[in-house]
């Protein structure tokens, strides 16, 4: 007989494994997020021991703030909306394609990740701005906003979904046009389907990127333009007003939780598993005109989005009193003399390096475990996991470090003056690009894979070792490449962090574009590139990983 | 696999290489919370600790407002001993707030009494600036237009669209020039004077970065506008970040349009060596400190016997007579004239 | 020998296996034949591990499996669609199972050169398994499945996806390679040609239930039930009343219903059987007439050689009778 006692062991130990497993993502962000968070808005909402209602009164009946949450919101479903648009092409050639200078390309998309917004502003007013290269003035408008957004996050998209789509068995693309659909319906009709869980999980990072836009809004948007972000920063930093900051933060809160809620319900329902095949399969070289049009369309596009911005930068890193030059790269290499940088441009590299392998170790790490814990489980709980992991990329910078500030003030937590703070910032941060990458790739791994292994001998463990790892290492490694980037250019969330004084090249940006003078300007200009190229180099590292295992995922 | 791994050990041994630059502890060490801007010439400290054998560690807190908030917010345990960079415009909400210990340095002579502002000397003042507007010396000699001289002069039809300004919700020198408006035309006049600079088209940015680069012209930035809301000391900058050197500064200053700025240091409520901060205030206030703040940090020195750099007393003025506002008023009223100054001119 | 009594496999309110019982020798080729949905993969499955019983017992040599994990029954299956890794090349594929018992480099280079040998793949080790055609990732899949030499080798439609003339050709080897591994194997199809050609004994499913167990000749000799019949291929199932009804012949001991193979019906103008053809299909080597007979029922009928009969005309047939073929009790 079926003894009783066996289902119920299996079932201690799956929640054994999965205790194992939660541990220490659930520990992560309940310190790092959740305590913080929580602590700054009771700080806020109960002043002196009574929870006074009126600020969240007032937030939902001021006209203007409603007017500000509403800004907030449809500029980030129409950023999301017109990125997505514009990358998906862009996702479809870079994993279809092979061609020359494909890892280059991919690897360059990832750039504007990590600009400091300063010096994007930089650029897209010196192509779009007032006498701006283009000849139209875009300041203020919606389409700057829309322009940089795409500019930012169209990584993003490239690397989630590319990351599926290039794996995505492509005769079932094929059964769909041989049935008698035509390539568009094809696409809307079986690809995009089957590719949702990518499509969405792009679409939730960048969705929250630009809900939480601050720099970008200042910058390009113009004084008028305020979002939820720039509200409660001026609320929390500029006024110290808690209360009226706490009920923005919990609006914030709520929306943002309320819309990953709905999409991870969504997403449940859509999954299913794929025959997900090695990328040589699904590869190909242009070869009809059709195709080769294609490509050259979309490489003539990632040109003019990436490349022109970019650019810009280098030409300005160049464009000395005595015309083009390098008298800037020279100054950044005997930099200690600078009296603005105060550290040598060296060191600020190896400072920024490091706190990226850190923050990439970290997030693969925990977002790994994260990972599994959604990718594997089905229940509600994992479900609001889900949405939690993702709240820090939609939570405010300022309501984030104020927090720290008031929660991590004790014993072994008492982090405001250890280095340690900055990458873990970093790792908050970086944690939704790691398990939104990996998730889909986990949940899309055919079953029977799993019970082949296991008819073949291969224990639980084994299997996840032999058949889960290598098939999501690829998505693992994309991930840590995303938070290295994150890590490399993260200026925002950390500004409002009570933090050592460790200089990184993004610090060092900002320090020297708040000091008058040329040889400042060109200088800052001059270490933007070096971070482009930096930044450059360790995604084609990654890159390279693409190329190795013979059916590598 | 084993390749994957192999990264990840390299990025560890990275890490770990760089986490491993652990000396042998000094004997004691100070915490000086500061603002992002000071944070960079650090350097400044290391006379002290030559001089003292007390080791600083920096802890850097964001802009001044910021800087000024999370020791507010962590009242009772401290992040630091020392706090530096609180200015006149946060003043009052430092000494509302509590959170200092009051300490008259014996070196606080040198201070000339209308920069102290606090005499209960809960903070000290230590330097102070000017935060003006800057004009772009090719411009106006090319346009053949005159440089204006006075506040009022800014809203007639020949200066129209010349003008950016930081918004003062987001820009600490944004601030202190609504501050300027405010004390030159009053409670009652200053926003109508606002709503004809907004009819003569001046323009806001979010921060003086983004005015300095991008909007003006007379910086490396090449924008398209002459006139920006910046320091005195920006001209002298621009002389000593010349590229190549420059004899004449290609900026001036509109001295009658001048907001004074004073910084302040102060000992934190909670701090484990109250002699040892007491010993930094008395150092910050030494010549030899007071004369190395110009050329770093492009501030005026609070003593005005310490001779000013030679690019300081050719390039730039530092006004007689200042606007100013009694700390109490502008904490009273910075959210008000804020929300106000934002109806009029944003809406 | 694996035994199993009393199994029950249900999914929800799904009852996929039905209180079954089921003896396999060593040695033995069991074929589980079935339409889909009748429970044979959920057997296989349960056997292999990887569902649960509701109820029952799984004995392997007398000891129960029911707390042997999946990865400890050193039981080999061979997937629909294979399910071969993608991320590993023909050899890891094959060398996987032999990983798992932890032999040397050696030991598992040797046998899986061995074994690919034997599935007609040698130097295809270092490809990779986008680049292969239906029939190779079929060999892979078997060479994977056979290479740990496993006490028992399961068969879930294997030759399922793969046209006609190939599989005709695979069963052959399929049945050549089991005979020289020697397995106790269970080979899972709903193609009575394939079950018939590898198969000691063929087990009939129908929905979730033992319709019929045999040699594939006891089967075909005498199938249980209709539905037995018709699966395996029989047309002209009559009830015995019936047939009695108009004189045909019966066969004895009595069963109730009786089917005409139709290749037994020769034109033969004395013959005692008039019935009028309906249509004629021409099919290479004969012709396939549907025919009614006086009672209104309908019978095909093979014809050989002869110039074939009008639709339209009456026809006199003589019965062979060995083509009398019982049906049911």
């Amino acid at each position: 007989m079926v003894t009783a006692s066996r289902p119920a062991r299996a079932r201690t130990s799956r929640i054994l494994g999965t205790a194992v497993v939660a541990a220490l993502p659930v520990a992560f962000i309940a310190v790092f997020f959740v305590y913080p968070v929580g602590s700054i808005l009771w700080r806020g909402m109960v002043p002196d021991g009574r929870f006074d209602p009126s600020p969240l009164t007032r937030v939902l009946t001021d006209p203007e703030l409603r007017r500000v949450a509403w800004f907030t919101l449809w500029q980030a479903a129409a950023s999301t909306l017109v990125t997505l648009v514009v990358a998906l092409p862009g996702a479809y050639v870079l994993s279809h394609y092979r061609f020359r200078g494909r890892s280059l390309i991919r690897a360059a998309v990832t750039i504007p990740l990590i600009l400091p917004t300063v010096v994007v502003g930089v650029a897209f007013l010196a192509l779009a701005g007032p006498d701006g290269a283009l000849g139209v003035d875009l300041k203020g408008s919606i389409w700057l906003i829309l322009f940089a957004h795409v500019f930012y996050n169209y990584a993003v998209v490239v690397r989630t979904v590319g990351g599926l789509w290039g794996h995505l068995d492509p005769r079932m693309e094929q059964a769909a046009r041989v049935l008698g659909a035509c390539r568009v319906r094809a696409c809307r009709q079986v690809t995009l389907p089957l590719l949702r869980p990518a499509i969405g999980a792009a679409a939730s990072i960048v969705f929250l990127f630009s809900f939480t836009s601050f720099g970008v809004i200042l910058l390009l948007g113009g004084p008028r333009r305020a979002t939820l972000e720039v509200e409660i920063y001026r609320q929390t930093a500029q006024l110290l007003n808690l209360p009226l900051a706490a009920a923005l933060a919990i609006v914030q809160l709520v929306g943002v939780f309320v819309i990953l809620t709905v999409y991870a319900r969504h997403q449940e329902r859509r999954t299913v598993e794929l025959n997900l095949r090695p990328s040589v399969e699904v590869e190909r070289i242009p070869s009809t005109r059709g195709e080769k049009r294609l490509v050259f369309a979309n490489v003539v596009f990632m040109a003019a989005l990436l490349f022109v911005p970019l650019a810009v930068l280098v030409e300005r890193s160049l464009r000395t009193a005595g015309g083009l030059g390098f008298d800037y790269y020279r100054a950044l290499g005997n930099g200690a003399s600078n009296t603005v940088l105060a550290v040598a441009p060296t060191e600020a590299l190896r400072n920024s390096l490091s706190f990226a392998a850190i923050t990439a170790v970290l997030a693969l790490v925990i977002g790994g475990l994260a990972a599994s814990l959604v990718g594997y489980g089905r229940s509600r709980a994992t479900q609001w996991f889900d949405s939690l992991l993702m709240l820090p990329l939609g939570t405010s910078a300022v309501t984030v470090g104020f927090g720290f500030l008031i929660s991590l003030d004790r014993g072994v937590l008492d982090l405001r003056s250890e280095p340690i703070i900055i990458p873990l910032a970093h790792t908050l941060v970086a944690l939704p690009f790691v398990i939104r990458v990996m998730v889909p790739m986990i949940r899309s791994i055919d079953p029977r894979l799993r019970e082949a292994a296991a008819t073949l001998g291969a224990g639980p463990v084994r299997v996840w070792r032999e058949i889960d790892l290598p098939i999501v290492a690829r998505a693992g490694l994309v991930g840590a490449g995303f938070a290295a980037a994150v890590s490399l250019g993260e200026f925002g969330a950390t500004t409002f962090i009570v933090r050592p004084n460790v200089t990184t090249l993004p610090v060092a940006i900002f320090r020297l574009l708040s000091r008058p003078g040329a040889m400042n300007f060109g200088m800052a200009m001059a270490m933007s590139v070096v971070l482009m190229v930096v930044t450059a180099v360790v995604m084609l590292f990654v890159e390279r990983f693409r190329a190795g295992d013979i059916g590598s995922f | 696999m084993r390749r994957i791994l192999l990264v990840f050990v390299g990025f560890s041994m990275i890490a770990a290489a760089c986490g491993d630059d652990s000396e042998p502890a000094p004997t004691t060490t100070l915490t000086l919370v500061t603002n992002d801007a000071f944070s960079s010439v650090a350097h400044l400290l290391d006379g002290f600790t030559a001089e003292t054998g007390i080791e600083i560690d920096l802890l850097a807190g964001g802009d001044a407002g910021s800087m000024v908030n999370q020791a507010i917010l962590t009242k009772g345990n401290p992040l630091g001993d020392v706090i530096y960079g609180i200015d006149n415009t946060f003043l009052s909400r430092v000494l509302d707030a509590e959170i200092t210990i009051p300490y008259e340095s014996p070196n606080a002579t040198v201070i000339p009494p209308d920069l102290q502002l606090d005499t209960t000397y809960n903070v000290t003042a230590v330097d102070f600036g000017d935060v003006c507007i800057n004009y772009d010396k090719a411009w106006f000699a090319d346009n053949g237009v005159a440089v204006p001289e006075t506040l009022a002069q800014l809203i007639e039809p020949a200066y129209a669209g010349l003008l950016t300004v930081e918004n003062p919700a987001t820009s600490s020198p944004g601030l202190a020039f609504v501050l300027a408006t405010i004390s030159e035309f009053g409670e009652d006049g200053w926003l109508d004077y606002w709503q004809a600079l907004v009819d003569n088209d001046v323009e806001v940015v979010a921060g003086w970065d983004e005015a300095y680069y991008t909007s003006f012209s007379g910086s490396a930035g090449a924008g398209p506008r002459p006139l920006v809301v910046s320091y005195a000391s920006s001209p002298p900058a621009e002389v000593i970040f010349a590229d190549p050197p420059v004899t004449v500064a290609p900026t001036g200053v509109m001295v009658q349009s001048c907001f004074r700025q004073i910084e302040f240091i102060a000992i934190l409520d909670g701090t484990d060596d109250e002699a040892a901060a007491r010993r930094l205030i008395d150092w910050w206030l030494s010549d030899s400190l007071q004369a190395e703040l110009p050329l770093n940090y492009f501030v005026f020195p609070i003593n005005p016997d310490v001779p000013l750099p030679q690019e300081f007393v050719d390039h730039t003025v530092v006004p007689d007579d200042p606007h100013t506002i009694d700390p109490s008023l502008i904490a009273e009223n910075r959210e008000r004239w804020l929300d106000e100054w934002t109806t009029t001119v944003l809406r | 020998m694996l035994e199993i009594e009393g199994l029950t496999v249900t999914y929800g309110d799904v009852v996929a296996i039905d209180n079954l019982d089921l003896t396999i020798e060593p040695g033995e080729i069991v074929s589980l034949l079935g339409p889909s949905g009748s429970g044979k993969s959920t057997l296989l499955r349960a056997v292999a591990g990887l569902e649960k019983p509701t109820a029952g017992i799984l004995r392997w040599n007398g000891g129960d499996l029911a707390a042997i994990p999946v990865h400890r029954r050193g039981f080999g299956l061979m997937f629909q669609d294979y399910a071969l890794f993608p991320h590993r090349t023909v050899a890891a594929n094959v060398a996987f199972g032999l990983e798992m018992m932890h032999k040397s480099r050696a030991e598992i280079g040797e046998r899986v050169d061995t074994v690919l040998s034997l599935v007609g793949l040698q130097g295809y080790g270092d490809r990779a398994i986008g680049h292969l055609s239906g029939g190779q990732q079929q060999r892979v899949a078997l060479a994977r499945a056979i290479a740990p030499a496993p006490r028992l080798l399961m068969f879930d439609e294997p030759l399922g996806s793969l046209d006609r003339s190939l599989r005709d050709r695979l069963v052959v080897e399929l049945h050549d390679i089991l005979d020289r591994v020697g397995a106790t194997s269970i080979y899972v199809t709903h193609d009575q040609q394939e079950a018939f050609a590898l198969a000691d004994r063929v087990v009939l499913l129908h929905d979730g239930r033992i319709e019929q167990v045999g040699s594939p000749e006891e089967l075909w000799s005498h199938p249980r039930s209709p539905f037995a019949a018709r699966f395996l291929g029989f047309r002209n199932l009559v009830p015995t009343g019936n047939a009695r009804a108009m004189g045909w012949p019966t066969p004895s001991p009595v069963t109730d219903h009786v089917v005409y193979r139709a290749d037994g019906f020769s034109p033969d103008d004395d013959g005692p059987f008039v019935v009028t053809t309906r249509s004629r299909t021409y099919r290479g080597d004969h012709h396939l007439l549907v025919v009614t007979a006086a009672d209104g029922t309908e019978l095909d009928v093979v014809v050989r050689g002869e110039p074939a009969p009008e639709p339209g005309r009456q026809l006199r047939l003589r019965l062979d009778p060995s083509a009398v073929v019982p049906v049911g009790e």
